[in-house]
């Protein structure tokens, strides 16, 4: 017995439609479930690296501090002649100085953080 | 088929999309799942030999598509998009454990479908049929389903499935065949449900 080519491409065609039964919701659920896992790791992660840039900047200060003193003293000279002949005669130099290790570690931080909230969502 | 019509609709569609993209609205997501899930479920359920492991699959297609879904630049039906990110799971799925073909695997199919599972009124002809298609080559079936059952043309198969149009064709011609044998050799052992097969 054969099967003629045009009865077997109507049955073919025909397609009982899948109702959704709870699927788009199950969906759903496994993308919330999904992004909560996400969102969980990168908490944890910017905690660890947040507390560990604390912690190696506390024990590095003097360090960091000897090593920027060049730098950030320059930064400062720059910014004091940028300002000498106006009414603001700030005292850079001594602002810049102690602040150096302050301003590096706020750099990490709120470079950690920038990170964070752009990979959040 | 009750999709078809809403997914002609573009604007609606597209509005969706632009909803959902981003994360921005989980509920547009979700509206798009409920009008697409019948395709992609139907060609998952055509190239898996059971029905969780298809619909699984299927759930893992839309969670793909909501991540990509900045990838779907608007070429093309977005019910396509859906089922080349289909197709693709698939075949991940199928090379990572391999398709099962023993006895077991396949009485269980049949119970399922029997069942009433895949078809509401489990027509031995249907049954017959799918479980013929199950013994397709991946690419064959793929290639009936979504051009006769799905309803998308050659051209479109042909970028669901990531060949040239040609191989597509000669998919479809190469599985028709077969299906024929397959069925016409079930139909010269089970005269009783061939008598079903051809209804006039």
């Amino acid at each position: 017995m054969t099967i003629d080519l045009e009865s077997l491409e109507d049955q073919l065609r025909q397609r009982p439609p899948i109702t959704d039964h709870g699927f788009s919701q199950a969906v759903l659920r496994r993308i919330a479930a999904q992004r909560r896992r996400r969102q969980q790791t990168l908490l944890a992660l910017w905690a660890l690296a947040i507390m560990a840039a604390l912690i190696v900047a506390t024990t590095q200060f003097e360090t960091w501090a000897a090593h920027l003193q060049p730098l950030t003293s320059t930064w400062a000279t720059h910014a004091g002649q940028m300002l000498s002949g106006t009414s603001w005669q700030l005292g850079l130099k001594q602002l810049w100085q102690p602040s150096g290790e302050m301003v590096v570690t706020g750099l990490i931080a709120l470079l950690l953080t920038t990170v964070f909230v752009a990979v959040w969502d | 088929m009750t999709d078809t019509g809403v997914t002609d609709n573009g604007s609606l569609e597209a509005g969706l999309i632009l909803r959902a993209l981003g994360g921005a609205d989980d509920r547009a997501f979700g509206q798009l799942v409920v009008m697409h899930q019948s395709r992609v479920r139907a060609l998952l359920r055509r190239l898996c030999d059971n029905i969780h492991t298809a619909d699984d699959l299927a759930q893992d297609v839309f969670v793909i598509a909501y991540q990509k879904l900045s990838d779907y630049r608007g070429k093309g039906r977005f019910s396509a998009w859906l089922c080349s990110i289909a197709y693709r799971q698939y075949l991940q799925n199928h090379r990572q454990r391999k398709r099962e073909r023993d006895v077991h695997a396949e009485y269980g199919a049949w119970q399922e479908l029997a069942n009433g599972n895949s078809t509401p009124d489990a027509d031995p002809m249907h049954i017959d049929l799918e479980r013929a298609l199950l013994r397709l080559p991946a690419p064959e079936s793929a290639a009936i389903t979504l051009n006769m059952t799905l309803g998308y043309s050659h051209r479109e198969v042909a970028t669901v499935m990531q060949l040239p149009p040609g191989t597509v064709k000669s998919h479809i011609k190469r599985g028709l065949e077969k299906l024929k044998l397959q069925l016409s050799a079930s139909a010269e052992h089970n005269p009783a449900s061939a008598g079903r097969e051809k209804p006039v």
